[in-house]
């Protein structure tokens, strides 16, 4: 009787200490994208650190950073080369008039290409405006109709880790849900705007897993696309998904390519096996928001055409406890792949210094927004520069 | 000698009966130890601004991220009632302070009687915030929290 009542102490003992022990999240498996150096952009006055729509581009030998300010409704561009500024200036855009966006949000896009191409897409409207750096508008195209509210057409989100493409005459933009679905697997979420015949065209749905149970809010649900000028595809990423998919833009066909696991994070979960919470009216949308900011998930896919590699973030999120008294921010990581999509290395990287969601490959390598600089100089936006190593 | 069935029973019946006291005791210790959202905001205002804190007075919290409309229409009230009605006005979830005195101004941000709230103590599910909220105290407690609204703050 005395053994058995010590037998079970024993094991209630071992149970709880194995229950109560955190995971280490701060294990690095092999650290391989090492800073080469740093980029100070100068801010003026009226632009903070965080911008929705960040982008880098190559014209004429000359590296741009470009993003959109919101605060003074101006596309800020700045040239540089290596840690040297050469040139900064801004162009600023209009609501109204023959030159006018409409009313512009936080969430508006743009891609820089060069002076005379600057795309700003405009999520208020639903409207594509092609500007050149007077900021007169070149083109307009309707992108989505939002009078059409039987329309179950998902809207375009495109941001810094699924930016706009330009593909010849065609610009993929990533799409969010408008409605919860009944199936995600037929779902198409990708659309492909043709800008010569003004026509759109949705392509590449959910995966199966989708249909597998409802996943949270809507970030979720939110897919992120690159694409591979070298083999001129595009790669296809789900945020609860550890799979990457490849798709054709010629067959529209996406196809499985491999499974990409962090050693950070484990397989995401449903917060409900059963799809149908998505349609239900009386939804618990904190308790979602609860869910979805404490379970890691893979957001965004980007192709390094420099280098011919990928760069797959992890956004490893706080526990649930932390997500309730506010502290949502996650700390993240890269996962670095070769052209064949095998794992070169993982690296770590913490909320507290580096941002998140400013994260851009360019020319130099990976540029990874600095908010621990910003904090102590707010006159500057400052860049790390990673490059892999073997 | 007392009847054995019935001995049973009694024993069976007190048993029910001390069954049904310890659960309504554990229930109403369970709703005992569930602490009001009032309880919770008054902790993190004294936390936040101790001693400022009058017997009755209102508080006005301008969420950073929320209900866009809502937020731009509490910020501009306060800035153009600041010197009309004594309240006091908390900024929380400010992510970005740069962009926050571009906004209000950073002479506003310096006033006596505005706040921001640096540990985001009134940022979290817990207090439910993506509203701007008004305040109401009493004894130096609140007493009630309402949704932001001209007519929900007192006059001087």
């Amino acid at each position: 009787m005395k053994n058995t009542l010590y037998i079970s102490f024993l094991v209630l003992f071992v149970s709880l200490f194995f229950a109560c022990s955190k995971k280490d999240n701060k294990k690095k498996v092999n650290s391989a994208l090492l800073e080469k150096y740093k980029i100070k952009i100068p801010l003026d006055n009226k632009t903070s650190f965080w911008h929705y729509s960040l982008h880098i581009s190559k014209y004429k030998n000359k590296n741009i950073l470009s993003f959109y300010n919101h605060f003074d409704n101006s596309v800020k561009v700045t040239e540089f080369s290596k840690q040297k500024i050469l040139k900064q200036s801004e162009i600023k855009l209009h609501h109204e008039g023959e030159n006018g966006l409409g009313e512009i949000s936080q969430i508006t896009s743009h891609l820089y290409l060069n002076k005379d191409s600057i795309y700003i897409y405009n999520p208020m409207s639903g409207r594509l405006f092609l500007i050149n750096e007077k900021s007169n508008v070149v083109e307009k195209y309707d992108i989505v109709n939002y009078d059409n509210i039987n329309d179950d057409v998902p809207y375009p989100e495109p941001n810094v880790m699924s930016p706009m493409l330009k593909i010849g005459n065609k610009i993929y933009f990533s799409c969010g849900l408008n409605k919860f679905q009944k199936r995600f697997s037929n779902y198409n979420v990708i659309l492909e705007f043709n800008t010569k015949l003004r026509l759109g065209n949705y392509l590449f749905p959910f995966s199966k897993k989708y249909d597998n149970g409802f996943w949270g809010s809507q970030f979720k649900y939110l897919p992120s696309i690159t694409y591979n000028n070298r083999k001129n595809k595009v790669y296809f990423n789900l945020p609860i998904d550890e799979h990457i998919f490849e798709g054709d833009l010629e067959t529209e066909k996406l196809i499985s390519i491999k499974k990409i696991k962090s050693s950070y994070i484990s397989e995401p979960k449903p917060m409900f096996k059963n799809l149908n919470y998505g349609l239900r009216k009386n939804r618990d949308f904190n308790k979602e928001d609860i869910f979805s900011l404490s379970n890691s998930d893979y957001p965004s896919l980007l192709y390094d055409s420099y280098r011919d590699l990928y760069y797959r973030v992890v956004y490893i999120r706080p526990d649930k406890t932390k997500v309730k008294k506010g502290d949502t921010l996650a700390n993240f990581s890269i996962i670095t792949l070769d052209s064949k999509f095998n794992i070169l290395s993982e690296d770590f990287f913490s909320s507290k210094t580096h941002d998140n969601s400013m994260i851009v490959v360019f020319e130099e390598g990976l540029a990874i927004a600095r908010k621990d600089l910003y904090e102590l100089d707010e006159k500057s936006l400052t860049f790390s520069i990673y490059e892999y190593k073997k | 000698m007392k009847n054995p069935s019935l001995l049973v029973f009694m024993n069976i019946k007190n048993k029910v009966y001390y069954f049904k006291a310890i659960i309504v005791v554990f229930v109403f210790f369970l709703a005992s130890c569930e602490e009001s959202k009032e309880s919770i905001y008054t902790k993190r205002l004294t936390n936040l601004i101790g001693s400022q804190i009058n017997k009755q007075m209102d508080v006005l919290i301008i969420p950073n991220e929320g209900c866009g409309g809502c937020i731009s229409d509490a910020t501009l009230f306060a800035k153009q009632n600041y010197n009309k009605k004594k309240i006091i006005i908390i900024f929380t979830g400010v992510k970005d302070k740069k962009l926050l005195k571009n906004i209000v101004g950073e002479d506003f941000l310096n006033k006596e009687r505005v706040y921001v709230d640096n540990q985001n103590l009134f940022n979290s599910y817990e207090t439910s915030l993506s509203y701007p909220k008004i305040l109401k105290i009493k004894r130096k407690k609140v007493f009630k929290i309402l949704d932001f609204e001209n007519n929900n703050l007192k006059d001087n």
